[in-house]
């Protein structure tokens, strides 16, 4: 157990070490403008001035000096993470740490009503579309689960904007203003579209998962041994199907919330939700590198972790799988 | 196996594809399901829309990025006008004042196009890679799968903003090799979504070569390539062809996200995540500019996925999806 | 640095007008706003609640903050400085320079060389200085700190500077270094003598900027209140204005540059605005600052914010323009009158490059002023209330009486004069064939380079497809305004044909600004703005970057001509040098004189617009009930 928990945990360092490396690459050194520039902002600058602000950010320096700054940034280690020297924003000085942290109780709000609601939907429509397969039920079932695969979100919020918003006036205004806490939000009633959004297009994931799962647990050979025992189908499907079927289940939801966590870039682009995400876009369109890295790291990191916690729990519940 | 980013779009897992069923019998299965047939149709439609958007553009007068009809079709505050068959705007102006149905109809082109490409990309890059992993076993399978599992824990969406974004300047990146555009979209998709693919191959090559046919095979001589390509990989064929036509909607809804988020292909280029990216801001009072690229988008996925879950279904008896 | 000051000041504002404040130049055409406090009763107090769509650059250090929202913030709120203006529309005073915390407009010796200002007694710096009187030497410490190359702005010193490329600066400036400057003295607390390196008739407005508002002593401390806040005493800033960031007073003066900054700004998030205790209504005839506070949340698109006022969550949006459909929509349900247009002195143009075929050749630049469809281009921009088509290039308001009337390229309603421009196209050599359209290469794959954001991407199409209608072909780069837009067209050896997401705004009302800065020699990039004409660019300029052309056309002459000139003769001269820039050098295509379009909350009243920033001006406005709910 000792050894398999440290070669994963030697795992998540390697894949933060790549992510780190890959996001500094990516947005730091392939970029053809000069990020200077935009930080000189709308006046013209002498050659002087732009070194000037250069220096001043630190990218005068050597490729692997600034890495290494960054790099440092991400152990995550009390003074080192995220520490203030580095990130902070190249356009108002305001520490990225400062600044995650003040958002992250949105996109938590988001994630959380999101998955508790998508779960709610897409797991009894799985589990009812399995029992009663092939029929009506099964059907709509399926067609629910393979339109909400396809459906955008950012088309489907648009949509419910459009007519519980704007039509109907049943929903609040995408807006979330700047006074209110995420809690606070929450109670106005802002994140209801939000969450229908986002559950609606990740039930239907979870419907075939489970419906998958449970038809093929359920023609197991243990799952024929309990009914030639006599017990009743309900005890059946209940006791010894779900458990194998929703396993793996728990995987992908870990792995979900974890991704979500790091940023629903997409959902919160579309309502404007002040949360991690939009902070991504943000960075990214104006070019806040630190913010960039900040962010880009967190999302991975929580989803290392869910990786690793998931698979603790599987080692725990599974003991073939400790000696792969 | 979860998808890259839940809001793109999840990759359904692959359950027990048997890789050696008599074709007639797939067809067989796979022609009974009606949904499917629907959804091959829609995609045929969908392709003869693409091809022939020029055609359609000439029919109606107005080329994707013309703005000769700017006075008749916007307010004089520049908010674009609905559907209007006097001046056979069939779905509208965008917010630039262009004929909608013909950039509808472009769009298709650049969806369609970057979805068959990255594909192609991912199944290459994703076949070789499992072929070689699963065939070879030690070292290469240790580097490729940690590579798989390096890769599928990225944040995609954020890197993959990144590197589109940093690749669309005029002179695009890397020395100008990457230019902006379809082939650069799709390049980056393929290889955010290789692994599944690679991941897929590796299990069933791992599984395929301890088989008798391929003992029997390396008995007669064969060299290592020759048992690869001739008898492992026609046997992996049916699983690879199931997959890749699953992963198809999930890269025309990520090159549409990147076009939303506002990167992507420039805004010369068609594309329904772009139109939408404009609709975002009017509409509340231009629904049309929503409307249509966003069901196109839907039903164009829909029908890859309906395709898709056929050819699975038809492939595998066990889990009857649709009947 | 060869730029003028102003150059790098409107640089700056073009930014602005383009991030979506448009400002404008006509002469008044629109309706205007500014009711000054006659009309409806004004109840003080209440606290504005505003939003604006991005933090400002340089954490509000009036040394170096220089755009249009950072400006009107020091005028009407924070800082006083020796002269202002009143913050109303220039027909009312608002572009005249006033004495402010001088007693009287300053004296000026024969020769044009000493400045002399006397100051007014009695006006106290915020708490915690709130018993420190404002004196002639924090004037000179200002001074001394711009001086400071690290304390300033990205070009702001030049507007001091000897050697800045205005002609005049501050005797001893450059050699200062943040130390005291040898042209600066102050014979008694209440006099400011300044001496300039040569004449500078508008050294007033110079000493206007925010960037001369005093800084308060601590100690023996030789910049004050400013020691060790090179990079940010905008978060500590002591100011006399009516208004002070929000626990400024719990600062202590005589802590180390280190201690907590004021909570009224938060870098990214929120500027936060109360009254100042310290400022005395009665030696202050410019502000009426009828609110209590200003609160600013920093972050939204401008449909986000749009709804926010929609939902009364805000009062306005600062410094961004209305969504078309907001304004539709407001017009439709009997609110019009809380939506203000405002002309503004500056305007938009497209920049063709003198040294780049097709354009270096004039005819081919003439037939581009005669097809473009200016009416189209601002109907991208939100329609007929956004500006008046311009038909010349200075704006109407800084030629008064001068050019009424004059337009070189008209066309029907401004759409374009598709005959004319095919007549100027066969004067040219690039149409061997004669009829009227471009057939040469070199009017294949013209490179336009344009900013990404909105609405320009809506303007290319309607260029392209006017080019087009002259056989030129373009091929449009579009990409990020500083770090793609700006690098390409600044910089001559991009080879950039058009830029057309492009604009100007006066500097103060005079017609020079409008002149050297754009297309003046000097003004050519890269390092120096703005001019992407390259106008006057010298044969050895041009061979460097790259040109087979060897020559182009100079402006600087006639500019030359007109600066000098004083009294009657100098509009007419520069109404002249219009004409040469519109029908001999033709390096541009300006189409539209801005207005500024504001939308306000129903609470809002007293609206003012700025006529010197070309915004709102905060210290007029009231609240409805004085704030009551």
């Amino acid at each position: 157990m000792g050894r398999y928990l440290i070669r994963r945990l030697l795992f998540v360092v390697l894949v933060m070490f790549i992510v780190s490396l890959l996001t500094f690459f990516i947005f730091i050194k392939l970029p053809a403008g000069d990020p200077v520039r935009r930080l000189a902002g709308s006046r013209a600058t002498t050659p002087a001035e732009l070194a000037a602000i250069r220096h001043s950010v630190g990218l005068d320096e050597s490729v692997y000096v600034q890495y290494g700054r960054f790099a440092k940034g991400l152990v995550p280690w009390p003074g080192w993470f995220l520490n203030k020297q580095v990130y902070y924003s190249w356009a108002n000085a305001v520490p990225v740490s400062e600044e995650i942290y003040s958002r992250l109780p949105y996109t938590i709000a988001l994630t959380i009503g999101a998955a508790i609601l998508w779960l709610l939907i897409g797991i009894p429509i799985g589990i009812a579309s399995a029992i009663k397969r092939g029929s009506f039920v099964d059907r709509v079932g399926m067609v629910f689960a393979v339109a909400g695969v396809s459906l955008p979100v950012f088309w489907l919020g648009y949509i419910l904007l459009f007519v519980f918003w704007f039509k109907l006036g049943w929903a609040p205004p995408p807006v979330y203003p700047p006074g209110e806490s995420a809690l606070d939000a929450v109670f106005q009633g802002r994140f209801i579209l939000p969450w229908f959004t986002l559950a609606l297009t990740s039930a239907a994931f979870y419907t075939r998962m489970v419906r998958g799962n449970l038809i093929e647990t359920m023609s197991e050979d243990y799952i024929r041994t309990a009914r030639a025992k006599g017990l009743s189908e309900r005890k059946v499907v209940f006791k010894h199907g779900l458990r194998a079927a929703l396993t793996p289940v728990v995987t992908i939801f870990g792995l979900d919330v974890a991704t979500l966590l790091g940023g629903a870039l997409i959902t919160e682009t579309v309502f404007n939700i002040p949360g991690v995400g939009k902070y991504t876009i943000d960075s990214i369109n104006s070019g806040n590198f630190p913010g960039v890295m900040g962010v880009t790291v967190l999302a991975a990191f929580f989803i290392v972790i869910a990786n690793l916690l998931v698979d603790i729990a599987y080692a725990f519940l599974d003991p073939r799988v400790r000696y792969e | 196996m979860a998808g890259p980013e839940t809001e793109l779009g999840p990759v359904p897992t692959l359950a027990g594809v048997e890789g050696r069923s008599p074709r007639e019998l797939i067809l067989a299965r796979f022609k009974r399901d009606k949904f499917a047939i629907a959804g091959l149709i829609f995609i045929i439609f969908m392709i003869l829309f693409a091809v022939f958007a020029p055609l359609i553009a000439k029919a109606v007068g107005h080329e994707p990025n013309s703005v000769a009809f700017l006075r008749q079709m916007t307010q004089d505050n520049g908010l674009p006008k609905g559907p209007s068959f006097q001046y056979k705007f069939f779905f509208g102006a965008d917010t630039a004042g262009r004929d909608l149905f013909v950039r509808v109809a472009y769009g298709a082109r650049t969806s369609l196009t970057i979805a068959f490409l990255a594909t192609g990309i991912a199944v290459i890059i994703g076949v070789s890679a499992g072929l070689l992993a699963g065939f070879y076993r030690g070292k290469v399978d240790t580097v490729v799968s940690r590579t798989i599992d390096v890769v599928l824990s990225l944040p995609i969406l954020l890197l993959a903003l990144g590197l589109v974004s940093a690749c669309s300047g005029s002179e695009g990146c890397l020395a100008g090799t990457l230019r902006p555009g379809l082939t650069m979209v799709s390049l980056v998709i393929g290889l955010f979504s290789w692994p599944y693919i690679a991941r897929i191959v590796r299990g069933q090559v791992l599984s395929l070569r301890e088989k008798e046919f391929v003992e029997a095979s390396r008995a007669q001589g064969s060299n290592n390539a020759r048992i690869m390509f001739r008898d492992i990989l026609p046997n992996v064929a049916a699983p690879i062809i199931v997959y890749t036509t699953l992963i198809i909607p999930n890269n025309i809804l990520f090159e549409a996200a990147l076009s939303y988020l506002g990167v992507g292909v420039p805004d010369t280029t068609a594309s329904w995540g772009g139109s939408l990216n404009q609709a975002s801001g009017v509409f509340t009072v231009a629904w049309w500019t929503m409307l249509f690229p966003g069901l196109f988008l839907f039903a164009t996925t829909l029908a890859f996925n309906l395709v898709g879950d056929g050819l699975r279904d038809a492939l595998d008896p066990r889990t009857d999806r649709l009947e | 640095m060869n730029r003028s000051i102003r150059l790098l000041a409107l640089f700056a504002v073009i930014a602005l007008v383009a991030a979506g404040c448009s400002k404008s130049s006509s002469s008044g055409s629109s309706g205007s706003s500014a009711s000054s406090g006659g009309s409806a009763e004004i109840t003080k107090g209440g606290t504005l609640q505003l939003a604006t769509q991005a933090d400002v650059d340089r954490a509000w250090d009036p040394a170096k903050e220089y755009s249009q929202i950072s400006f009107e913030f020091f005028r009407c709120c924070l800082t006083r400085t020796l002269l202002s203006t009143n913050g109303m529309p220039a027909d009312q005073g608002g572009v005249d320079l006033q004495p402010d915390i001088a007693a009287s407009m300053p004296e000026v010796s024969s020769d044009g060389l000493t400045w002399t200002f006397k100051l007014k007694t009695g006006i106290y710096y915020s708490p915690p200085f709130q018993d420190v009187e404002v004196t002639s030497e924090d004037f000179a410490r200002t001074i001394s700190r711009q001086s400071d190359s690290g304390a300033s702005a990205n070009g702001y010193p030049f507007y001091y500077s000897e050697s800045g490329g205005t002609g005049c600066g501050i005797e001893g400036f450059d050699a200062a270094k943040g130390g005291p400057v040898s042209g600066v003295s102050t014979p008694d607390s209440q006099t400011l003598t300044i001496k300039l390196s040569a004449p500078c008739g508008d050294f007033g407005w110079r000493m206007a900027m925010p960037a001369m508002a005093p800084i308060p002593p601590v100690g023996d401390q030789p910049l004050g209140w400013a020691t060790g806040h090179t990079k940010d005493y905008g978060r500590y800033l002591v100011g006399t204005g009516p208004y002070m960031f929000k626990g400024v007073d719990q600062l202590d003066p005589n802590g180390p540059p280190s201690q907590e900054p004021s909570s009224g700004y938060v870098p990214g998030r929120s500027w936060s605005l109360v009254r100042n205790p310290s400022w005395d209504a009665s030696t202050d005839s410019l502000r009426p600052a009828n609110v209590d506070g200003i609160e600013v949340a920093v972050g939204g698109t401008s449909q986000v914010l749009a709804n926010e006022v929609d939902d009364g969550t805000i009062d306005f949006e600062y410094g961004g323009v209305p969504p078309a459909q907001q304004i539709q929509q407001y017009q439709s349900t009997g609110k019009g009158d809380q939506i203000h247009v405002d002309a503004s002195p500056g305007n938009r143009y497209i920049g063709m490059n003198l040294a780049q075929p097709p354009f270096d050749d004039v005819n081919v630049r003439k037939a581009m002023n005669w097809i473009m469809d200016k009416d189209a281009l601002r109907r991208a921009r939100g329609g007929e209330m956004f500006g008046d088509l311009a038909t010349h290039w200075f704006p109407p308001s800084l030629m008064p009486g001068q050019l009424d009337g004059y337009d070189p390229y008209p066309s029907d309603g401004g759409t374009g004069n598709l005959e004319q421009a095919k007549a100027a196209m066969m004067q040219s050599k690039y149409d061997t064939n004669q009829d009227g359209l471009c057939d040469v290469p070199e009017c294949k794959d013209v490179l336009m380079v344009t900013d990404n954001a909105d609405p320009y991407p809506k303007q290319n199409a309607i260029i392209v497809d006017a080019a087009k209608k002259i056989g030129i072909e373009l091929n449009v780069q579009s990409g990020d305004r500083y770090t793609f837009m700006y690098d390409k067209c600044l910089d001559p050896s991009s080879h950039a044909a058009l830029c057309p997401s492009v604009g100007w705004f006066m500097d103060f009302p005079d017609p020079l600004t409008f002149g050297p800065p754009t297309l003046g020699s000097s003004a050519i990039g890269p390092g120096g703005c703005c001019n992407y004409s390259l106008v006057g660019a010298s044969p050895q300029l041009l061979k460097k970057a790259g040109y087979t052309v060897t020559s182009v056309p100079s402006l600087d002459a006639a500019f030359n001509e007109c600066t000098p000139l004083t009294g009657d003769a100098y509009l007419p001269c520069w109404a002249g040098a219009d004409k040469k820039i519109m029908e001999e050098v033709v390096p541009v295509i300006p189409w539209l004189w801005d207005n500024n379009v504001a939308l306000v909350g129903d609470r809002v009243q007293n609206y003012t617009f700025d006529g010197f920033a070309g915004i709102v001006a905060m210290d007029h406005l009231a609240l409805a009930g004085g704030g009551a709910p």
